[in-house]
């Protein structure tokens, strides 16, 4: 039984670190939190439930088509939200606002496409269904697709913050952005493609929850808002290890509590976790003050 | 009894000594200079002394307390006020009420007299209003009272920063680099004013600053840093000629 | 007349709402004031509704005695939170005050006493729309002091460079938990009204989703002073109502017309109107605050 929560708990986490990578990245290097995030991610969800439950496509083409569908949201996100702001000055208060505006305006358009009620796949459209007993635990062939998922594109990531030219332009604006731009960063092409991963990453997270609970709604976003900013204090703000660390972590906190203790206080775990960790070691675990850590 | 006195202050950072060992006093009513070059731990040692950083050894004491722990709204409620080098205006009001914000510590009236529009509340905020007006008019920025303060020249600000500072009406004044970007006229302005404010009230103060000839024309006393130690203490005769100061640092200046 | 007063019995909740939402941003307001950006008025709201409507319940405490102590008990709770949790900066502190809300709205979720996720209902009705009208005027007096006393210029200076103003013998931390504990007080007040007023609660009216909204409100109207969030309060509750004939498009309208404010007049609504006029600052007597595109939080 244990065991069983255990995979259950990595899987779990594997949703939530996907997601918060993308959101501890734009913070670690932009200073700034974006609001969007978690509807980008219900987009994710939305988007590729309409692909595969009306249109009839198959999860693989149907996650391609909405890798590229999110990281247009990025960029629109960015374009929009955020780029007129930064050419007005430096402040924190206005980009927080403008992407909950357009965060509001994401969720409406989705409750005014897909409706308000939560929208369920056909069974025989949801794939991997297929378990597997290993012994001490059931394991279904999507959790274990969804772990790979996840630790795959965590490690891409962490390797594209270090060894490619992107990430040198990336970690170059982190440490200091007017010295970056003097030595020939382009600074807004790659605030641009740092949203576009960000929110095909969170894509790719709400395409997965959205078969793995076989159901999506306008409304996910908020919830898993809250739970990204959780796995990204416990991780550290900036560190893509610690948004895999601290996932897994917050996941395991949650399945902790509806084993020991009720699984109505499921959702409280998260925020123990988290007002626990501001007020003990604000920095996370794996973060410094300000470094995107590869 | 000397204003200010610091004993065996000392300071690091990681390892690095930015003040070693600095003791020197200041006594009341003295123009008194704190010259070094980069690096000679100037800043540190305002720091220290107004209280945003701590000393690892020493004693530092103001007007007779004890002010080596204490905290910089405790060290300015008890006489001290200070610019800073890189200027740190509140850059979203304008130039009156950067001042005003200055004044704050010499008002005494609470939230609940403000409200029930008490006589303590207008009177203190009038008698702040001509205060203000009065330094603005001092340092030649009576003009610019309505202006934004981020709407200043960088020369225009630093006065504004002196004013700010003078509004507390403090016992201590300590300027650090107060003529960096100024120009020769403005820097005789300012050597002027401040040795008039010296001359005509009890005000003492202390100045950091890089340009050598104004602070020999201009303290009575002058305190020669470099790499965290006090080289040598004494008027701007007797620093001019010894030679430690000379070689260490006025070389090609004086 | 009898169409006036017409217009206002059928608006009367509406009008309700507005006043409601103002206080609510003035709450917020106040701590942004100090540079501190708290998303923990929903969950004083929150108390504040809870305790008051329980005061009265159970206690049987007469309406404005519950509402005075359950104030009190939020401002104690706001000072007790306040001690760990001003050491955090900007986005932390931030985070910190929604964590904080999200556990009050836990907390009445799976609590019996509290009523559950089915609410408390029974509440005494006491609240006149009039009440509110009362109790803001009031507040706006209070903000019209505090900008023109030094207490005001204490907290903006505060708000832009904390360090500076230490160094000016302003108690840099007295004044952080003053402004905290007032909002978290204002918030609680209008929580009370809110209860006493539907006569039902429920903790799905204090969510991270309504903090979100109070705040669209300060940032909306602008925070260069407390008009800003009066305003952004107004023109935000009426846009759906106005908008109310375009259904599922009001919405979008709301996210896109707060976005297009924020993004081409990021000194907030308030200023917009200042731009045509020349801004006389009276003898420095009423400080101004920092533009949302200015604002650093730490």
């Amino acid at each position: 039984m244990l065991s069983q929560q255990i995979v259950n708990a990595l899987s779990q986490g594997a949703f939530y670190a996907m997601f918060a990578a993308g959101l501890t990245l734009i913070f670690g290097v932009l200073d700034i939190l974006n609001m969007a995030h978690g509807a980008v991610f219900m987009w994710g969800a939305m988007f590729s439930w309409y692909l595969m439950s009306v249109l009839g496509l198959g999860f693989g083409p149907a996650l391609v088509l909405t890798v590229i569908f999110c990281g247009a949201l990025g960029l629109l996100l960015e374009h929009t939200a955020f780029r007129p702001l930064r050419k007005r000055g430096g402040g924190h208060l206005a980009p927080l606002v403008s992407s909950l505006a357009l965060s509001i305006v994401l969720v409406s358009v989705a409750e005014k496409l897909f409706g308000t009620r939560v929208v369920r796949y056909q069974t025989d459209t949801i794939p991997f269904q297929k378990s597997l007993d290993v012994g001490f635990a059931q394991i279904s062939l999507l959790q274990i697709v969804l772990m790979v998922m996840a630790l795959f594109l965590t490690v891409s990531l962490w390797y594209l913050i270090s060894k490619t030219k992107l990430g040198r332009s990336i970690r170059a604006l982190q440490e200091n952005p007017k010295v970056a731009r003097l030595m020939g960063v382009n600074v807004e092409w790659t605030i641009t493609w740092m949203f576009i991963i960000a929110s095909a990453l969170a894509g790719v997270a709400g395409a997965f929850l959205g078969v793995a609970y076989n159901s999506a709604s306008p409304y996910m976003g908020h919830w898993i808002d809250l739970k990204g900013f959780a796995v990204i204090i416990l991780g550290g703000m900036g560190s893509i290890p610690g948004a895999l660390l601290g996932g897994l972590l917050i996941a395991f906190a949650e399945i902790g509590t509806i084993v020991y203790l009720s699984s109505d206080y499921r959702d409280a775990a998260a925020f123990v976790v988290l007002i626990g960790m501001l007020l003990l070691r604000p920095s996370g675990l794996l973060g410094s003050s300000k470094e995107v850590r590869a | 009894m000397s204003i200010l006195q610091l004993h065996g202050v000392s300071r690091s950072f990681g390892g690095v000594r930015a003040v070693e060992d600095a003791s020197f006093t200041v006594e009341r009513g003295q123009l008194f200079g704190i010259i070094g070059p980069n690096g000679a731990g100037k800043t540190t040692l305002l720091n220290l002394i107004s209280g945003l950083i701590n000393p690892d050894a020493g004693r530092i004491t103001l007007n007779g307390i004890d002010t080596t722990k204490r905290t910089p709204q405790y060290i300015a409620r008890h006489g001290l006020a200070r610019t800073y080098q890189t200027i740190r205006l509140f850059d979203t009001m304008s130039v009156r009420e950067n001042v005003m914000v200055g004044g704050h510590s010499a008002l005494s009236y609470s939230f609940l007299a403000a409200l029930s529009r008490r006589k303590i509340f207008k009177q203190h905020e009038l008698a702040l209003i001509d205060h203000v007006d009065f330094l603005l008019d001092t340092v030649g920025l009576a003009d610019r009272s309505n202006d934004p303060a981020i709407s200043l020249s960088y020369g225009e600000q630093r006065r504004l920063e002196l004013a700010r500072a003078l509004a507390a009406k403090p016992a201590i004044l300590m300027l650090d680099e107060p003529a960096a970007g100024m120009n020769t006229r403005e820097s005789e302005n300012l050597s002027n004013l401040l040795r008039r404010l010296v001359d005509t009230t009890s005000l003492t103060v202390v100045i950091i600053e890089h340009n050598v000839r104004l602070m020999m024309e201009l303290c009575d006393r002058i305190v020669v840093m470099n790499f965290g130690r006090k080289l040598k203490e004494g008027t701007p005769a007797e620093v001019r000629k010894d030679p430690s100061v000379i070689q260490a640092y006025l070389g090609r200046a004086a | 007349m009898h169409d006036v007063f017409d217009f206002f019995t059928s608006y009367s909740y509406l009008f309700y709402l507005v006043l409601l939402n103002v206080i609510l941003a003035l709450s917020v307001y106040i701590t942004l004031m100090a540079g501190q950006l708290s998303l923990a008025s929903i969950g004083f709201m929150a108390i504040g509704a809870y305790s008051s409507a329980l005061l009265a319940m159970n206690v049987g405490l007469p309406y404005p005695l519950s509402m005075i102590c359950a104030a009190l008990i939020s401002g104690t709770i706001a000072v007790l939170v306040c001690m760990p949790v001003l050491r955090l900066k900007g986005v932390y502190l931030a985070i910190t005050t929604v964590g904080f809300g999200e556990l009050v709205r836990f907390i009445a979720l799976n609590s019996d006493y509290l009523g559950g996720a089915m609410g408390l209902s029974g509440i005494p009705p006491a609240t006149e729309t009039w009440h509110l009208a009362v109790f803001l005027l009031i507040l706006i007096y209070g903000f019209r002091t505090l900008q023109r006393s030094r207490h005001g210029r204490a907290l903006v200076a505060i708000g832009r460079d904390e360090v500076a103003a230490k160094t000016m013998g302003i108690p840099t931390t007295q004044y952080k938990v003053a402004a905290f504990t007032a909002g978290a007080m204002m918030a609680s007040v209008a929580g009370s009204f809110a209860a006493h007023h539907t006569a039902y609660l429920s903790p799905g009216e204090f969510t991270f989703t309504h903090a979100v909204l109070v705040l669209i409100f300060v940032v909306f109207g602008g925070l260069r002073n407390y008009w800003g969030p009066v305003l952004g309060a107004i023109v935000l509750t009426l846009l759906p109502e106005v908008f109310r004939f375009l259904h599922e498009w009001r919405m979008i309208i709301y996210g896109i017309s707060v976005l297009l404010v924020v993004v081409f007049i990021p000194d907030g609504l308030l200023e917009f109107g200042r731009f045509f006029r020349h801004n006389r600052n009276k003898a420095g007597r009423s400080t101004s605050g920092p533009t949302a595109s200015e604002a650093k939080l730490g």
